[in-house]
């Protein structure tokens, strides 16, 4: 059948089950505009484009689905671009379509062009500039094919405008079914003898495994054994004793430095994880992606596969090896005045099936601290870019996707930088809370630097939050204390639409 | 860092736009020095052929290879062993020459099995086809001329024998 690439473009977003998309139009994106305004497609107008590319990501880590972003050429481009890489780090699978100057125009610096293919190269899995309205469907399939296959990831789709509006032949076709990596036959039996020699082992599950609960559930059920998580592991396993690294929990860390063998599921041995493992223990490796197999951390034996498939694969060939890991006590958290890290605790009482999302600093680690995560798919998190203002376009996506409810921890650093997105969240009616830790500083970067070098931390014009938010349509509350939050935490989680508790807290409150 | 040597993988990819840019920034971002490069199409429509020298340790080639075989456009990846491959590179070289030295230079050149491939009453141009050190060697020797201007290709390789790239 022949129609434009704009509406063959739409018509693939349908034929590959996107129901919602995010995004921010523009003059190169006209065409593609106007057929999506005649789907059933929803469109998610954001702030700006780096909302809406957080937005597509949260959507995706909270749904489980492919995530859509489009913006115009441009400045619109480069505004995804952080969130492009904040995807790529933590392996999301999203899909950005982007406008482009007419192909006549491309290379002669025309009025908003860039060359946003060569930009996010390294920071795509996969990206096209549409060359011709004939390869459009081609395109957009395989970006979807890439998006999601192995270890997931973003993909971008220049369209040049003219190829947008150009006819092409469009043939409906189903998604493809993707089979997802199966163990060599070689790799189980070696993996599975390393195991069965070990006293102490542990299971370490990093991101990958929040695909393949079940199979991760079975598997350490089977060798009764302690489990810990990274960050982006957070939520994999209910029986989790915590999550490990520099800003982990003690008696995770501690664990796992009693261990005999690490049995890593789906982990990439981020800088904050490796250290401890230099040269000491032994590790037994499970990763789709084979390039992370001994990139950071060298592994005894190696499963290069989906971890589902290779969980299965090892369960019946591993017995029991329960011990006990060290009882060892957490760090103590110094909260001097106002309200503390350790009442974020309490935000589970009030909110015990939400989704929680937060931004980068000092109130990250507290929230992933004390905010217990037992779902898969319950925490979204910068993990690997460490993008300050990532949380609320990111919970937006996340309500949007799942119909949730969520909790957004963010600091008065953060939430500066993507507050904008409160409009998209009070527009779509999302039911989220905002907790706000406000110490007026960017806290990490303030404890790292000495007395004298501190003022350029000290965030010293602040506007009024609580006015700032009400006059965005969302509902404020103050809260001063621990005991405080927690009356504000019982009103917001009655109350429906977007609500935002600025939470006072003293400048040099952080964990030990 | 152990065991640092220079490696020559060969990489067929798809000819499409934006291959060699994909590939050599992958070098580059990660930290890997490209020696040389040569790319070509082969005798596959729309596959082209790569050849990459780094040099590097044994770990930094595993991860150089799992990086490359992980790109879309990347059909296969072969490490030649030093050993076993055959290298070949292409050096154009301008010599300047008078009436006086001319022969010398021809004379060399006919030594290395170079070809004179262009001549003007100033200088001699000489091609020469061989592995990098046979280039080196003849640089050596006609410095004392004057050399004038100079280019080379990167290396191309393949297998000994009648193994192929394609072979499983």
């Amino acid at each position: 059948m022949k129609m434009t690439g704009a509406q063959a473009a739409i018509e693939i977003l349908r034929e590959q089950g996107t129901a919602v998309v995010f995004g921010y139009p523009g003059a190169n994106v006209l065409e593609i505009y106007r057929a999506l305004a005649a789907s059933d497609i929803r469109h998610i107008l954001t702030s700006s484009e780096a909302g809406a590319a957080h937005a597509a990501d949260g959507f995706s880590r909270a749904g489980g689905g492919v995530g859509v972003c489009i913006a115009t050429s441009g400045p619109g481009a480069t505004n995804l671009v952080t969130g492009i890489a904040t995807a790529y780090m933590d392996s999301t699978p999203v899909v950005f379509i982007t406008g482009n100057v007419p192909r006549a125009q491309v290379g002669t610096d025309s009025f908003q062009e860039v060359d946003i293919t060569g930009i996010t190269l390294p920071i795509t899995k996969w990206n096209m500039l549409v060359r011709t309205p004939d390869e459009l469907c081609d395109s957009l399939r395989t970006a979807f094919r890439i998006a999601r296959e192995g270890r997931p990831g973003p993909v971008l789709v220049d369209i040049p405008r003219d190829v947008a509006l150009g006819l092409c032949e469009y043939s409906p076709k189903e998604p493809e079914v993707l089979c997802p990596k199966a163990p060599s036959d070689s790799d189980i039996p070696s993996a599975a003898s390393l195991v069965e020699r070990s006293q102490r082992p542990i299971i370490l599950a990093g991101g990958g495994a929040k695909t393949a609960p079940r199979e991760l559930e079975n598997f350490r059920a089977r060798l009764d054994c302690p489990l810990v998580t990274t960050m982006m592991g957070i939520g994999a396993s209910p029986h989790s004793l915590g999550f490990v690294g520099q800003n982990g929990h003690a008696a995770a860390n501690a664990a796992l430095d009693a261990a005999d063998l690490v049995i890593a599921v789906g982990t990439r041995f981020s800088d904050r994880v490796a250290r401890p493992f230099e040269d000491k223990l032994s590790l037994v490796h499970i990763d789709v992606d084979r390039a992370e197999i001994g990139k950071n951390v060298a592994a005894a034996a190696s499963v290069e596969a989906d971890a589902a498939l290779a969980l299965k694969a090892l369960t019946p060939l591993v017995t029991p090896k329960p011990w006990s890991p060290p009882t060892v006590a957490e760090k103590r958290t110094a909260a001097r005045g106002g309200v503390s890290p350790r009442s974020l605790s309490t935000v589970r009482r009030y909110f015990p099936d939400a989704l929680v999302a937060t931004d980068v600093g000092e109130h990250q680690i507290w929230a992933v601290r004390f905010i217990g995560v037992d779902d898969p798919r319950g925490l979204l998190t910068p993990g690997g870019l460490g993008t300050m203002g990532f949380g609320l376009g990111a919970a937006v996506g996340g309500c949007i996707a799942t119909g949730r409810r969520a909790v957004l921890v963010t600091g008065d650093g953060s939430f500066m930088m993507n507050l904008n997105e409160l409009a998209t969240a009070v527009r779509e009616s999302v039911d989220l809370t905002v907790l706000l830790m406000r110490n007026r500083a960017l806290g990490m970067v303030h404890r790292k630097l000495r007395r004298g070098e501190r003022a350029v931390t000290e965030l010293k014009s602040q506007p009024d939050f609580l006015r700032l938010a009400r006059s965005f349509g969302a509902k404020a509350w103050l809260a001063r204390s621990d005991s405080e939050l927690e009356r504000r935490l019982e009103t917001a989680s009655k109350t429906s639409g977007v609500k935002l508790i600025e939470c006072r807290v003293g400048r040099d409150t952080h964990i030990g | 860092m152990e065991n640092i040597k220079e490696r020559t993988l060969s990489v067929l990819v798809d000819n499409s736009a934006g291959v060699l840019t994909r590939i050599s920034g992958l070098f580059s971002r990660r930290g890997y020095n490209i020696k040389s490069l040569a790319v070509g199409e082969t005798e596959r429509e729309g596959v082209s052929r790569m050849t990459v020298i780094v040099s590097c340790d044994d770990r930094a080639l595993s991860q150089i290879v799992a990086q490359l075989q992980k790109q879309e456009c990347v059909r296969r990846v072969r490490v030649l062993e030093n050993a076993n491959q055959i290298s070949r590179e292409l050096l154009l070289i301008k010599v300047s020459t008078n009436a006086q030295n001319r022969t010398q230079v021809i004379e060399i050149a006919n030594i290395f099995r170079a070809r004179v491939i262009d001549a003007s009453p100033g200088s001699l141009t000489l091609e020469l086809t061989g592995e990098a050190d046979k280039s080196a060697a003849l640089f050596e020797m006609l410095g004392e001329f004057g050399i004038l201007e100079s280019t080379r290709t990167g290396a191309v390789a393949v297998e000994r024998g009648s193994g192929t790239i394609y072979d499983e």
